[in-house]
């Protein structure tokens, strides 16, 4: 639609959005406002909204005791981020950059435990990080593959395909309690990131395998056609020439995986003890029942467990978008 | 491409579908044609479709089903409204503003929903925000009953989809047809009408997505009902998922939860009867 | 673009310095310390076990609160010895009992070490089988931890078919906390003793500050019944019979829930649902509520400066009787840690390893945070701790251990919300609740037909 030119039409335009901004963001406001207080500010009649903030509520999560050389570690790890960024700005014409600023941040995660005595939620956040990649890489590859095979196959499995995944996707999480926790003590492999990983890519894998499709078949067959008249292997052919142009969309469909992954609750909590992800590990002070007089803890935990996929979204707003619509426009 | 080909290319998937996915699903099936307990796992009891009779006499259950029918019937179309509304009026901003604002209209989805509702919650507990405006207002305490906790679950629930709409409208409304919109504009179509006309029938396959999904979501919702309710039965608020839950957890009757399980996947894919029809077509004619 | 590549070798480099040195930097003050336990004395605060031969990985699970926190972080301070990594881990209760549901029910190797519990879910535990009896590590280390000094009482809780499953640290009953300058300014004279004082207390505090007077929990399905399991044996009845059929719907039970319900009316109205046991301690913390009766695990906040600012006018008082004349309506909770039957590793350890936390220097150290289950421990308790060892002792006494009676908990739960509702009477719901508890008893086996 033409934008409207008006400005007076516009100011109200952008009163529509703020509200829109503020539904949208306001119990996250007050949350992230509460994480800063003290106990007592927290509880306090009538709520506070302005109040002198501390840090006590993320300190007492993320680590266990303050080491002496606290200032001196926050200077350092300042001084890489300044680096990392700018590094991320000069990656936009080396694109080598980018791993490099991957390298560098890998390393300083790996070492950080050295200078300070992290507290379970690093862990945790740890074993995100693996869990999420890991489900990530095996099911956006074997996904790739098995929906370029649907694109370009006319048969009646596709068929049988979608309607797989959208029952597999309405059936609840309970129904795979057992059966998994059975597998994986069966098979040894329980308690171990890869059980989590590979449960994961598998609940995953029909949604995954139908979005897939969808954007492959956006791609004309004759230029794989023409790779393989060259003397390419119709695998050969999809990793040259297919995959590289639909590499945005592949990208987001991986963000899609993150998401889904890193929200998973149920299936962590029951397939590991000692690798549990972010959202399992914040759960004992959200969920269920709170301890009182701990609301900054509570809101600390919320807003910990939720930041890593809101700093993501920010930095890869774009692809998420379209990812999540991946295969539902038509062309 | 031929028939082994395409077996090639769908191997790997396949096998991890069918060990991690079918496997289950049988023997989740398996399980609910069982009496056995969390005390009895090791000695099931074959007892037929019996379970599954027990759940659809379970007037609970059919309140469970109620309550999140109207729930659908109530969050879907406002989500559906309120997304088209949303996108529309993103599409008005450009660059940095845009980003801005896609952002923040996200942020409901990426969290997870156990926390959106216990971030929500703490607006509306005694110390909360919420329940300060409601007494300067009211003068009276804002109280839990079973109408406001019903109303704050279908907030919450509106609330987090509406960013999923929002997103996929927005999306489909990046590959309007320019030359339709400026060719109705120059017969003198008002923006009413464009939307009526033009845009609603282009983005027709995603509403009848984001309704798919919205109506598969809401038979999920369980955490922030939960953590909302207390589990209490007084607020008549507990969804399927909720009443599965129960089922399996307290009374510890695995069998049983299966069962439910089982007959809540059957009544979604009723529900999505429609949409499925839909699909079908779709890959016919993309055939 | 070369100044570039030098600077980001350097930082590389100086990554791997920083961390090799950090290493270094760590493992110096161990060594210096192993050099130094020769020479100086054990200390008493360290986890004080022999190494094992091999590497042992134990998992703990609990739910949190402020005395179980500390009692896990005592066992995990075990990881400071050779070969022993412990692994601790906390969920919300619900997803801790579902979590040893699951892993022990199959019978299966465990993966748990040790497990949080109370008499409620050993209710369950026991009777399985799923725990391994300790009686005989009792009797071994008894002595060198000082393990009588821990009443008899407290092990009920955990003992099943005469014998002992699990180890009490941490004490637990219903309590009441009250604002001494309210009752003052009102014209009262104590704390209350029975409900019917509740209710006049109630209808003295009227001041407008206040946002209920009273609060006790009534907000759940299972808060509520645990109240009504107190007041129900305050006048003298119980859940089930010894062949499990139900007595909860007798004359005992009408006159429990009218009583409760007549606490609601007066003291919260239709707020009631509003204040679970977290809203009541904080509003007693924040100066909105007058005087409150739940959980003493849950009133840490009460007399601690950075929570409330009435610290020196809350006092505390054992819970009060539902029926004046009978027991205390406070039932007797103990925290527990349990031994799975099927744990994978050496018992023993994992004995000494509990006994780490539950010895007289721990929880001297830890009295500050909850009540321990040690006798002994008179100096620095917690404020409420007279109050909650005076309910445990006059109050209506522990949980039963029997199977069985989740069933009724979960009967109730379903039927009792509807009574404080108004939508039916005590009567109705009771016997509701026994038509279903009897129907799901006989299914699992537990009434014969």
């Amino acid at each position: 639609m033409q934008p409207f030119k008006n400005p007076v039409t516009r100011v109200f335009l952008h009163i529509g959005m703020l509200i829109a901004v503020v539904y949208s963001t306001l119990p996250f406001a007050w949350t992230l406002l509460n994480s800063f207080k003290t106990k007592k500010d927290a509880i306090a009649r009538p709520p506070k909204i302005s109040f002198e903030p501390n840090l006590t509520s993320y300190k007492d999560l993320m680590i266990e005791s303050v080491p002496e050389n606290a200032a001196l570690i926050v200077f350092v790890l300042l001084a890489i981020l300044v680096v990392l960024v700018l590094l991320a700005v000069k990656a936009k014409r080396f694109p080598i950059l980018n791993w490099v600023v991957v390298g560098v941040l890998a390393i300083v995660f790996w070492t950080i435990p050295n200078f300070v005595d992290t507290a379970e939620i690093y862990d945790n956040f740890l074993n995100t990080i693996i869990i999420c990649v890991g489900a990530i890489i095996i099911s956006v590859s074997i996904g790739a593959l098995a929906g370029y095979g649907l694109a370009r196959y006319a048969g009646f499995a596709a068929v049988v395909l979608v309607i797989l995944a959208i029952g597999l996707r309405s059936l609840p999480r309970l129904g795979f309690l057992l059966p998994y926790f059975q597998l994986g003590q069966s098979s040894g492999l329980y308690d171990t990131h890869f059980l989590v990983i590979l449960a994961l890519v598998a609940i995953q894998q029909p949604f995954t395998i139908v979005m897939m499709g969808s954007i492959f078949r956006l791609v004309p067959p004759d230029l794989e056609e023409a790779a393989m008249i060259d003397g390419a292997s119709r695998l050969g052919a999809f990793i040259r020439v297919v995959v590289p142009i639909m590499w945005p969309g592949i990208f987001a469909i991986s963000l899609f995986t993150l998401l889904v992954s890193y929200q998973e609750f149920l299936l962590v909590r029951i397939l590991t003890q000692s690798n549990q992800t972010l959202t399992v590990g914040m759960s004992a002070y959200v969920g269920g029942l709170a301890v009182p007089g701990s609301i900054p803890r509570q809101s600390g935990a919320a807003v910990l467990s939720a930041l890593p996929l809101v700093i993501v979204l920010l930095i890869f707003q774009k692809q998420f978008v379209k990812g999540l619509t991946a295969g539902a426009v038509k062309g | 491409m031929n028939r082994k080909t395409f077996f090639g290319f769908a191997a790997p998937s396949s096998f991890v579908m069918f060990v991690l996915l079918i496997f289950p699903l049988v023997y989740a099936i398996w399980l609910g044609t069982n009496f056995i307990t969390f005390n009895t796992i090791n000695e099931p009891r074959f007892v037929g479709l019996e379970n599954f009779q027990t759940i659809l006499r379970d007037p609970l259950f059919w309140a469970a089903m109620r309550w999140t029918l109207l729930i659908i019937a109530i969050t879907v179309p406002t989500h559906l409204f309120l997304g088209f509304s949303f996108a529309l009026l993103l599409d008005q901003f450009q660059g940095r503003i845009r980003a801005f604002y896609m952002a923040a209209l996200l942020m409901p989805m990426i969290v997870v929903p156990l926390i959106g509702m216990i971030v929500f919650r703490q607006l509306f507990d005694p110390p909360g925000l919420f329940a300060y405006i409601y007494r300067l207002i009211t003068g009276g305490i804002f109280v839990f009953t079973p109408l406001s906790i019903q109303t704050l679950i279908v907030i919450h629930t509106i609330w987090i989809y509406t960013p999923w709409a929002i997103v996929l409208f927005f999306a489909g409304m990046q590959s309007l047809p320019g030359d339709q919109i400026d060719a109705s504009a120059i017969d003198g179509a008002s923006r009413l009408q464009q939307v009526r006309h033009i845009i609603v029938p282009h983005l027709r396959a995603l509403i009848i997505l984001a309704a798919a999904i919205g109506i598969m979501d809401a038979f999920r919702l369980y955490d922030n009902v939960f953590a909302l309710t207390r589990n209490n039965p007084i607020f008549g608020a507990n969804t399927i998922m909720v009443f599965n839950y129960n089922v399996a957890f307290s009374v510890n009757r695995l069998g049983l939860a299966n069962a439910t399980a089982i007959i809540a996947t059957i009544a979604i894919m009723v529900a999505l009867i429609p949409f499925l029809y839909y699909m079908y077509r779709e890959q016919i004619e993309a055939r | 673009m070369i100044k570039l590549r030098y600077l980001l070798g350097l930082l590389m480099i100086g990554a791997f310095v920083l961390g090799a040195c950090a290493t270094d930097a760590a493992e110096a003050p161990e060594e210096a310390e192993e050099a130094a336990e020769v020479v100086v004395a054990v200390d008493p605060e360290a986890c004080n076990l022999a190494a094992p031969a091999e590497a042992v990985e134990i998992n703990l699970i609990h739910w949190p609160f402020a005395s179980m926190d500390f009692m896990a972080a005592e066992v995990e301070k075990c990881q400071e010895v050779e070969n022993i990594s412990v692994n601790v881990q906390a969920l919300a209760f619900t997803d801790v009992v579902d979590a040893i549901n699951l892993a022990l029910s199959t019978g299966n190797d465990s993966p748990y070490d040790i497990v949080h519990g109370t008499a409620a879910e050993f209710a369950n535990w026991g009777p399985q089988g799923w725990m391994m009896p300790l009686d005989d590590l009792i009797a071994k280390y008894g002595d060198e931890y000082g393990l009588d000094d821990i009443s008899a009482g407290a092990f009920s809780g955990a003992t099943f078919d005469g014998k002992v499953y699990g180890i009490p640290l941490i004490g637990d009953s219903q309590v009441i906390a009250y604002r001494t300058d309210l009752f003052e300014a009102a014209g009262l004279s104590g704390a209350p003793t029975t409900y019917d004082e509740i209710i006049t207390a109630c209808e003295a505090l009227t001041d407008p500050s206040l946002d209920v007077p009273f609060q006790i929990d009534f907000s759940a399905g299972w808060a509520q019944e645990f109240e009504f399991l107190a007041a129900l044996r305050s006048f003298g009845g119980d859940y089930v019979n010894a062949d499990n059929t139900p007595t909860f719907n007798g004359p005992e039970g009408v006159a429990a829930l009218e009583k409760m319900v007549a606490v609601k009316e007066a003291c919260m109205g239709d707020a009631y649902l509003s204040f679970g046991y977290i809203e009541g301690a904080d509003g007693v913390s924040n100066g909105t509520i007058a005087f409150a009766s739940h959980w003493a695990t849950s009133m840490p906040g009460m007399w601690d400066p950075e929570v409330t600012d009435f610290m020196d006018v809350i006092a505390f008082a054992p819970a009060a009787a539902a029926n004046p004349g009978g027991g205390l309506s406070g039932t007797s909770w103990l925290n527990f840690f349990f031994i799975p039957l099927n744990t994978q590793n050496d018992p023993d350890l994992i004995f000494r390893m509990i006994m780490e936390a539950a010895d007289l220097e721990s929880m001297t150290r830890g009295a500050s945070l909850g009540v321990m289950s040690r006798s002994s421990i008179t100096e620095g308790v917690v404020p409420n701790a007279i109050a909650v060892n005076t309910t445990i002792a006059e109050g209506v006494g522990a949980y039963e251990i029997n199977p069985a009676i989740p069933l009724v908990q979960v009967a109730l739960g379903e039927e009792l919300p509807f009574v404080f509702g108004g939508s039916k009477t005590p009567q109705e719901a009771l016997d509701a609740a026994a038509a279903a508890y009897t129907a799901e008893a006989i299914a699992q086996g537990y009434i014969s037909e």
